[in-house]
């Protein structure tokens, strides 16, 4: 019976938790706080990224580690076939993954098309 | 005459069976540029990836303590001499918590009950070094008595697992 009590609460809190995250990402990441992200913030976050979800903390990532990336876009950024990404290397796909989420071309990413993009 | 007719209609089965093989040939290409999308560029992570493009669903750090190596070092200095051993206990702890966890520009933060006394570690800046370890700029702030004082540091993560001060 709890569980069918519950179970509205915990849609409602799942639904607006995900829009609140990705919010509060982006203000984290928006350091000048003019409401865009510029190429700069962006890697200084995806460094970010990189130490938060290197979860043995051995300075590379897995494929395991990074959610959601599928096995051929791994296996491209990983420049030198060695099943790991570097910083370095993991940095460079996020610059092309910026450069994408760019739509309008305008060297800045707005919260729209962060939205878009991480879909 | 049934079998006339469908040895003749083996030149079309064979032309059939190519046209069908490079239509689902084209399908499955057009499938993979679907899929894939302009915003996965050859190189690229696409943008779910890590927890979306600006890893929206780490989460990470948090507000709590958390049992850990308890190293001296991260609260030194004046401020360290004012405070209690419990005061240092708490801070050290939620310095180690805030650093190994915490997105930059996230607050972790203690308070002693006994003495009143409170901080908080924010992780300002994230690098890593030559040989693969990180560091972490850190700016820690702790109020005693009711007076806020503000210092910055950078802390190195250790083989161990623990966060060794560099600079502060």
């Amino acid at each position: 019976m709890r569980w069918f009590s519950s179970a509205p609460f915990l849609a409602a809190f799942i639904a607006t938790a995900a829009p609140a995250a990705a919010q509060e990402a982006f203000d984290v990441t928006d350091r000048s706080h003019d409401g865009r992200i510029n190429r700069q913030e962006f890697m200084d976050r995806e460094t970010e990224v990189f130490f938060l979800i290197d979860a043995n903390k051995d300075g590379r990532l897995s494929i395991t580690e990074i959610k959601d990336v599928k096995e051929t876009q791994f296996r491209a950024a990983d420049t030198n076939g060695d099943g790991v990404l570097s910083m370095e290397e993991f940095l460079e796909a996020r610059n092309i993954d910026f450069d994408a989420a760019d739509t309008n071309k305008d060297g800045w990413l707005s919260r729209q098309e962060v939205e878009s993009a991480s879909k | 005459m049934t079998f006339a007719m469908s040895q003749s209609r083996q030149p079309w089965r064979g032309t059939f069976a190519a046209v069908l093989a490079i239509l689902l040939l084209a399908a499955c290409q057009n499938m993979d540029d679907t899929t894939g999308g302009p915003k996965t560029a050859i190189g690229g992570l696409g943008g779910a990836a890590a927890g979306g493009l600006l890893g929206a669903a780490l989460g990470g750090g948090g507000t709590g303590i958390v049992a850990g190596a308890l190293l001296g070092g991260l609260v030194g200095g004046a401020v360290g001499n004012v405070l209690d051993q419990n005061d240092r206990r708490y801070a050290n702890q939620t310095a180690q918590n805030a650093l190994e966890k915490a997105p930059a520009g996230k607050a972790t933060t203690w308070k002693n009950p006994d003495t009143g006394n409170s901080g908080s570690v924010t992780p300002t800046r994230t690098y890593q070094t030559s040989n693969g370890s990180y560091c972490r700029e850190y700016q820690q702030e702790i109020t005693i008595d009711g007076k806020p004082q503000r210092s910055y540091g950078t802390a190195c993560r250790q083989p161990d697992g623990s966060w060794k001060v560099v600079n502060g």
